[in-house]
């Protein structure tokens, strides 16, 4: 043997362990259980259990997202989301307290009904048909010419018009007397939604403020603005191209979620959608 | 020891493997306290695997082999690559009379790589063929030859002579 090699061997002769360390080392039979089982075989359900409801967690929120959005979208093309959002909660008249807003407020469900010119520019007062005294189809559904359509009524400068003469059952529109309609709450001293105090939308051509009411949103030749008369509902229809004015009595059938009607004013064929706005309503109109 | 057909018991695994694992280990951590912990953590393996061998020297190749690979992880380990350049003065083993040229060959050895210190404990000291080296450590017999002669030159370069020729 190598002198070098003796000196190796001398150098790890002299490493040797410890007798506490030895101690140490038979002592590990008590501390460490035999044939313990193997850390992934215990982990192994929980991994999957975590695996699986992280993965139906995603799908979840992924079809959540899908549902939202599918619920933000806006209800006619070329308009913002602010507009859609300014649409959607509208606060409602305090006819009923303890209501909330979102429950009966306007909610432009279907997307892919901004194809259609009803549905594209109509907001939806109401999703509830029971609380509507008046009009044949529920919120957006316009009817259309081919469907149970209103006769329009003629047009009549100061006279309340009888707007509505096929669809009203006389029992809904006696079950809603004016002062059942608008009963003057505390809580109709609340400002209205800041959201609604938004200017609207861009597919609103024409915004005025008619004896300080509420701003009107017209679609059509007319601009149109509610207001009330003591117990009357009134419309106040202008004609912008002639200047014309023709006022609508509405009255005993707006209701706490607005109203929608077809009526016939200077030849024209009107649909015109009440929308509530805080204590008042919007008017909304389209031409036929 | 389960389905192993060699009946031994643990005390006597440790009395009689144990000294062999603790070099190995230190060969590879040049401090005491990195080596206990591979031992400790090899035998706790052993206990847990019950390996299945027909001879003592299956069994201690085996044991071999689990401490190489542990050392391996500790040496991949980044507290460890911080702290041993610290360590390598503190890493000489504890003798009675180191003469200047013995605590020179120490230092030499304690300086060595971990890859190749190891080759040479197995090689100089337990007398392993370069053969039984590859299968203990898993490495190809070019690998374990290429470091022992890396090693060599390394000890040469740093203690001069003939050290460890062929």
């Amino acid at each position: 043997m190598k002198d070098e090699q003796r000196r190796i061997k001398e150098y790890y002769d002299h490493i040797q362990m410890t007798e506490d360390f030895k101690a140490r080392l038979l002592a590990l039979p008590e501390a460490a259980p035999q044939k313990p089982v193997p850390p992934f075989r215990l982990w192994k359900p929980v991994a999957v259990a975590a695996l699986a409801a992280v993965i139906s967690l995603s799908g979840l929120r992924y079809l959540a997202h899908r549902h939202d959005s599918t619920v933000q979208e806006p209800a006619w093309p070329g308009v913002s989301d602010a507009a859609t959002e300014r649409t959607s909660p509208v606060p409602l008249r305090p006819t009923e307290p303890g209501q909330e807003p979102s429950e009966t407020a306007p909610v432009p469900t279907d997307p892919s009904g901004t194809d259609t010119p009803e549905t594209a520019q109509a907001p939806q007062p109401s999703t509830s048909d029971e609380t509507r005294p008046h009009g044949s189809g529920t919120a957006g559904q316009m009817p259309g010419p081919g469907g149970p359509e209103p006769r329009p009524t003629e047009p009549v400068i100061t006279n309340p018009p009888q707007p509505v003469q096929t669809d009203p059952p006389p029992v809904e529109t006696g079950s809603l007397p004016p002062e059942e309609i608008d009963p003057p709450g505390p809580e109709e001293t609340d400002p209205p939604e800041p959201i609604s105090t938004d200017p609207p939308p861009d597919t609103s051509p024409i915004e005025t403020e008619n004896g300080g009411d509420e701003p009107t949103l017209v679609e059509s030749d007319f601009e149109g603005t509610y207001h009330r008369e003591g117990d009357r509902d009134l419309i106040t229809l202008v004609q912008r191209s002639t200047g014309n004015t023709v006022t609508l009595d509405l009255t005993g059938m707006v209701t706490e979620h607005g109203y929608s009607g077809t009526h016939s004013v200077l030849g024209h064929t009107l649909h015109i959608y009440l929308v509530p706005y805080g204590q008042t309503y919007r008017v909304y109109i389209e031409d036929e | 020891m389960g389905d192993c057909k060699m009946h031994i018991s643990f005390e006597q695994a440790v009395e009689r493997f144990g000294p062999t694992l603790y070099r190995l280990a230190f060969s590879y951590c040049h401090n005491r306290e990195d080596a206990e912990d591979v031992v400790q953590e090899v035998f706790v393996k052993y206990l847990r695997a019950e390996p299945n061998c027909d001879a003592e020297e299956d069994l201690k190749r085996w044991l071999m082999t689990v401490t190489a690979n542990t050392c391996r992880d500790l040496l991949k380990s980044a507290w460890y690559k911080r702290g041993r350049p610290a360590q390598l003065l503190q890493a000489l083993p504890h003798t009675d009379a180191h003469t200047d040229l013995r605590l020179e060959v120490d230092r030499a050895l304690a300086a060595l790589a971990p890859k190749y210190s190891q080759v040479v404990y197995l090689y100089y000291y337990e007398e392993y063929s370069v053969r039984d080296i590859a299968q203990i450590l898993r490495l190809s017999e070019t690998a374990v030859r290429s470091r022992l002669d890396r090693a060599r030159k390394q000890l040469k370069r740093q203690l001069g002579g003939d050290w460890l020729e062929g």
